[in-house]
């Protein structure tokens, strides 16, 4: 319970917009909730109770000058006809419009274009949630979140979200996060395997301005671009590789190369993959059913989130440049310099990038901590963009032998050559 | 998989087999599969059902149309390292571990596949005659297409 003496102790908060509609009402009275943060002098004002409340709730009564407080509101405030609140002698702060919430960001990007964009994002782990949540404070307005996991344990110290989130689905989770700094933003949350439902995809794609992929699998980096493809849409992929060492970030643009183009290329590895659920790992058949719990354990390895978030931040920018393409932006700059359409990046130099220079002295070689920057070209074979005349026949029955037999073939009559 | 991509693949199959030798099912839906005869160099004949949910951007299931029994005469009925099979077909078919998921990129082909499962086969009956498991013969595959 707030008494007088607390009102002055108070900082008040308001939505501006809806303050204004109140005040532009017929009504001369309305109840709401108030949220106290305890201890901390903060109340957050609502003419509506939020879907997730937090704090200590309060019933409050905003009424004009001419209205009448309600008797069982334990937070009064007293409305002005120029749009200002006070409660008791405390002023309310409103929270700026729509139009003013971002005005930081005025002249890098133009928010009335991106305000009107639809993002899709697939995957909302470790990469994906940070990105949603960027995009929503760029002004990004509309979101479309797939994912159908929840937040458990191990995402928490890589992930956006927090203990208080444990056991929410991850799209319930980053959709209140993009909210939170942007609550004019609209959601539209899918908690569904996009692998198993792309009749759902094929809809959501045709209506996206641009798709991220921020999954840790294969199947679905493909059928992504499969839609891409189908639709004529930019996409940006994004992954890490084994222990978050490194990763690359691909954009497909509309009548370039793929992302099937990609395979074969000398610097990309399909193979190469962050493993960092079990269970995700198992689903997709990253581990194999017959796999113990000593082959798990060393396949399941996880970099820091530090080693992600340069790769999140790459595909932000990426994204901010093509959503605002064309709209000479203070962003339109990087239209310049983003012009490749693959990027790599090294964390560590381990495994995958162990021969690179040392970030001091790299004596030429590519180092840790950079962006290394190439186009790949579309490949004229390619089964999803290429001309599609032929197939890979692959292996004969020797060279498959090879590839998987082991030393022990006395005795084995070979199969016959075709 | 699309009109133009089921062409393709038939026309790598074509090249090698006959026409009476396979078959395509269920096409425009979700699960079409391929039905094919493998023949091992012993002579005996089996049907292989390789299964194409979502493919070619998913490593497509492939089941012997049987239940086999290894070497020791128990049912190759689960997912098991040492014989290279993964979990049965609901109707208790025996399923070939041929490539790695991670390994698998949508540029392979159903041929590619079959001549795995064909190895496999011929391996898998000299086994019975040997007694020695699948593992003696055949390595493993790890995710980045190297053995193991």
């Amino acid at each position: 319970m707030i008494t007088e003496d607390d009102y002055k102790k108070q900082v008040y908060y308001v939505d501006g917009e809806l303050l204004d509609d109140f005040v532009k009402s017929d009504s001369t009275a309305v109840s709401g909730v108030g949220y106290e943060w305890e201890n901390e002098g903060v109340v957050h004002l609502h003419f509506t109770p939020r879907e997730h409340g937090f704090g200590t709730q309060h019933i409050v009564s905003f009424a004009k000058e001419n209205g009448t407080h309600s008797d069982s509101a334990t937070i009064l405030v007293d409305v002005a006809n120029d749009g200002t609140a006070k409660v008791g002698d405390v002023d309310v702060t409103c929270i700026p419009s729509r139009e003013n919430l971002y005005t930081r960001n005025k002249g890098l990007i133009e928010l009335d274009i991106l305000s009107n964009k639809r993002v899709l994002i697939i995957g909302l782990g470790s990469g994906g949630s940070p990105i949603a949540v960027e995009l929503a404070k760029a002004g990004v307005g509309q979101f479309v979140l797939v994912d159908f996991d929840r937040v458990e344990l191990h995402n928490l110290s890589r992930h956006i979200c927090s203990i208080e989130d444990l056991g929410r689905l991850k799209t319930d989770a980053v959709c209140d996060a993009i909210k939170g700094k942007n609550p004019y933003a609209e959601v539209i949350k899918l908690p569904i395997d996009m692998n198993k439902n792309l009749d759902i995809m094929e809809e959501e794609f045709r209506k996206a301005d641009i798709i991220l992929c921020c999954t840790d699998n294969n199947k679905s980096r493909f059928n992504t671009s499969d839609l891409l493809f189908k639709y004529k849409k930019v996409g940006i992929f994004g992954r890490a590789i084994t222990r978050a060492e490194g990763g690359d970030v691909f954009i497909y643009r509309p009548g370039g190369p793929c992302y099937f183009c990609l395979l074969g290329n000398d610097w990309f590895d399909p193979t190469q993959e962050e493993v960092t659920n079990e269970q995700s790992a198992r689903r997709s058949g990253q581990i194999a059913a017959y796999a113990s719990q000593d082959d798990v354990e060393a396949i399941v390895q996880v970099g820091l989130g530090a080693d992600i978030e340069p790769i999140s931040n790459m595909m932000v920018k990426l994204a901010l440049m093509e959503l605002s393409r064309g709209a000479n932006s203070g962003i339109s700059s990087l239209e310049q310099e983003f012009t490749m359409n693959y990027y790599i990046w090294a964390n560590r130099r381990e495994r995958h990038y162990s021969n690179w220079g040392c970030f001091t002295n790299s004596d030429g070689m590519p180092t840790i901590m950079r962006w290394y920057g190439m186009n790949i070209t579309a490949n004229d074979d390619c089964t999803l963009c290429g001309n599609r005349e032929k197939l890979a026949v692959g292996e004969n029955f020797m060279e498959s032998l090879r590839a998987m037999g082991s030393d022990n073939l006395e005795g084995l009559a070979l199969p016959e050559e075709n | 998989m699309d009109n133009q991509r089921r062409a393709l693949e038939e026309q790598v199959i074509s090249h090698y087999l006959s026409s009476n030798a396979y078959q395509f099912g269920n096409l425009g839906t979700r699960r079409p599969y391929l039905r094919i005869a493998a023949r091992t160099n012993s002579g005996n004949t089996y049907v292989l059902r390789i299964e194409m949910e979502n493919y070619p951007n998913q490593k497509p299931d492939a089941y012997v149309e049987c239940m086999l029994t290894d070497c020791h005469g128990k049912p190759m009925n689960t997912a098991s390292s040492p014989n290279h099979t993964l979990s049965p077909h609901a109707n208790g078919w025996t399923q070939i571990c041929h490539y790695h998921p991670s390994a698998w990129r949508p540029d392979m082909s159903l041929w590619m596949v079959y001549v795995r499962c064909v190895l496999w086969l011929n391996i898998y009956e000299q086994t019975k005659r040997t007694g020695k498991d699948m593992e003696y013969y055949l390595k493993h595959m790890g995710e980045n297409g190297q053995r193991i």
